[in-house]
């Protein structure tokens, strides 16, 4: 599936509608990151817009941003199904380059963390997008040189990741767009979950992490992946108690006894920059593990996380993917239900 | 023996089969002490078990672990003992001549080029080369305890920094820093039992030295004049109680990382408590060190299951004041430990 979904037809009356209706499509919606005109906001003027960023900062942008540095992923991905391609002027190091960028689009930092904030500046970009983690090593220098960033929070649910994309829209004056998206994922996350409704919970083991042997680390509530793998028809266990990424001990993943174990740390299915992916093999060699239901009934899967289980334009199809390798028998139904 | 060293016993003896048996017993899953032995008992005799689940909880991770675990504490408490008799200070522990530095850089090199199944061996032959340079060294400028301690300190400088460069470089690594951290704070990583079985071959390699060379350790306490004047050889009783020391030291690290407390004050304690030459002393050590950090390490993974605290951290938390409450004031100075 590409990533480029059929949208609606954009006749010139639903754009109008739509801008003329956003203000209070948007006004009705809440949530992180949303962009909240004030209440005298001027009717089908997308500039300037007041858009709220991470922990609550708030960002102006006077206007529509024609030279646009964007840096991670999760940020790249969606302004790439906003059509921005051709107003992104940076990368970094490691997002991929959208449909309708430049192939030679000059990458100004990200491995080891270290961003180069002068080439940044050097490009006089009108907004840099950009996401938590990178104030101390990036944000501060480019304000002080007076270039404005947006700093959004890493979506930790499905709502969150629908917030992120209409705050995107907002600050790039593409809010219709991004409306459109987000309302078509929304959709169609809806889809996929009713399909696995009626099927009876699987307990599952999701592992993000084993490079220390003895503590691998898995999901917990306030996590995405957590999210999804309810939303799919899964029990997570071991329900271990702190935070979205907790540690737990081979002790207490045999004593819950999952029925399929997920690993989003698997050889030949992580990136290159990945620390510690094991081979799904040797998850039945650990001590006690053989009495586990899921190694001995072989269910055992290696699964695709950095594409499919972010928050981004794909998370239906990374939904449709859990629904399939936990209730293989409504796989194809979930497919067909993410593609809608 | 007196009266008070049986009571010692005793109560070492007590105290190790407890921490057995809440070994076995504690955990995410509680299990009735007769479950588990049943358990064990099934599995040694090739049964097939009536619950596979708690049969592989106890079996195949909570017994290993307690072996090894023992064993770890035992051979550090011996070792700390033995040193800090024939050092002739309180402040001697099992690392202080450079063995937890050599184990340091061998496990570290061996995780910075990206393999697990050879941290062990190179942790063991990092400490004991370690040590033998401390020794070599120390010979060379004198020979005498405060020389062999002086070139420990050296030696250990040495490989700290060395490992400080090795941590800086894992995390450019395939695995990053994280495995090499965890190594460092001390806790057992799931062991095979050809370890394990090694480390109490080790022990009881110890324990029958302490019993065989205890007399002549005990002259060495006396001073070079006195032990000499005794025809106890010094140099030759340090040299061989040092390699001694090592080798326990390294089956240790190399089975469970760098774990403290244990071997420093485990022996102050006992000493002050069960004042005694080495041929008491280290066997009562071994078993309450081998009991103290087996109930340590239950600790460290049933306080905030299914999170597992690094052991080395919870011993020195919990270790250090408990030790510090037992031997305040006369029991230190009567001891002349």
């Amino acid at each position: 599936m590409s990533m480029r979904r059929t949208c609606l037809p954009r006749t010139r009356t639903a754009l109008v509608a739509l801008f003329t209706a956003s203000p209070l499509l948007l006004a009705g919606c809440g949530g992180d990151g949303d962009a909240a005109p004030p209440a005298s906001t001027r009717q089908a003027d997308a500039f300037p817009v007041d858009v709220r960023g991470a922990g609550d900062s708030r960002l102006e942008i006077e206007e529509r941003p024609e030279r646009i540095v964007a840096l991670f992923d999760v940020n790249v991905a969606v302004l790439d199904e906003l059509d921005v391609d051709d107003r992104i002027v940076a990368l970094d190091d490691f997002a991929a380059v959208p449909d309708g960028s430049d192939a030679d689009l000059p990458r100004i930092g990200g491995d080891g963390f270290r961003f180069d904030a002068e080439a940044v500046v050097a490009l006089e970009p009108d907004l840099v997008v950009t996401s938590t983690g990178t104030e101390a090593v990036l944000d501060e220098q480019l304000r002080a040189a007076g270039v404005p960033v947006l700093s959004l929070e890493y979506p930790d649910s499905v709502e969150a990741t629908l917030d992120h994309v209409r705050t995107l829209g907002a600050a790039t004056g593409t809010r219709p767009a991004a409306e459109e998206l987000a309302a078509g994922l929304e959709e169609q996350v809806d889809a996929v979950a009713e399909v696995a409704d009626d099927a009876e919970p699987v307990r599952t083991y999701y592992e993000t992490d084993a490079s220390v042997a003895g503590k691998p680390f898995t999901v917990g509530e306030g996590s995405l992946v957590h999210e999804l793998l309810e939303l799919a028809g899964a029990t997570p266990v071991p329900a271990a108690g702190s935070g979205p990424a907790p540690q737990v001990s081979y002790e207490a993943i045999v004593d819950a006894a999952p029925q399929v174990i997920l690993l989003a740390n698997a050889v030949g299915h992580v990136g290159p920059n990945f620390l510690g992916a094991i081979e799904p093999g040797s998850v039945a060699k650990r001590p006690g593990f053989a009495t586990v239901p899921a190694v001995a009934d072989d269910r055992v899967h290696a699964v695709d996380a950095d594409e499919l289980l972010v928050p981004g334009p794909r998370i239906a199809d990374g939904l449709a993917q859990l629904v399939g390798l936990l209730h293989p028998q409504l796989a194809r139904e979930a497919e067909a239900a993410a593609g809608t | 023996m007196t009266g008070s060293r049986a009571a010692a016993i005793a109560v070492a003896v007590a105290a190790v089969l407890a921490a057995f048996a809440a070994a076995l017993t504690l955990g995410t899953r509680d299990v009735p002490f007769a479950a588990a032995l049943g358990a064990i008992v099934a599995a040694t005799l090739g049964q097939e078990p009536s619950d596979p689940a708690t049969s592989a909880i106890v079996v195949d991770l909570r017994l290993p672990r307690a072996a090894g675990m023992f064993a770890v504490g035992a051979l550090l408490a011996a070792a700390g003992t033995l040193l800090q008799l024939v050092l002739a200070t309180p402040l001697a522990d099992p690392y202080v001549l450079g063995a937890s530095g050599g184990a340091g850089v061998g496990a570290l090199l061996a995780l910075w080029a990206g393999t697990s199944t050879l941290v062990a061996p190179a942790a063991f032959a990092g400490a004991l080369a370690a040590t033998a340079l401390t020794l070599s060294v120390g010979r060379s400028i004198g020979g005498g305890p405060v020389h062999l301690l002086l070139s420990g300190l050296c030696v250990s400088a040495l490989t700290g920094a060395a490992m400080g460069m090795l941590l800086l470089g894992s995390t450019a690594t395939s695995r990053g820093a994280a495995p090499a951290l965890a190594w460092l704070l001390g806790g057992v990583v799931p062991s095979s039992w050809p370890a394990i079985v090694t480390a109490w071959g080790a022990l009881g390699l110890l324990v029958l030295a302490a019993l065989l060379l205890g007399v002549r350790v005990d002259a060495l306490t006396l001073g070079d004049a006195d032990a000499a004047a005794l025809g106890v050889p010094a140099g030759r009783v340090l040299g061989l109680v040092v390699a001694l020391a090592a080798l326990a030291t390294a089956a240790a690290v190399s089975l469970a990382g760098l774990v403290g407390f244990v071997g420093a004050l485990v022996p102050i304690a006992v000493r002050a408590l069960v004042p005694s030459g080495a041929r008491s002393a280290v066997p009562i050590a071994a078993l309450v060190g081998g009991a103290a950090l087996l109930a340590i390490d239950t600790c460290a993974r049933t306080l905030l299951a299914p999170l597992e605290l690094p052991t080395g951290v919870v011993a020195a938390c919990i270790g250090a004041p408990a030790v510090l409450f037992l031997v305040r004031g006369e029991a230190v100075t009567r001891a002349r430990i």
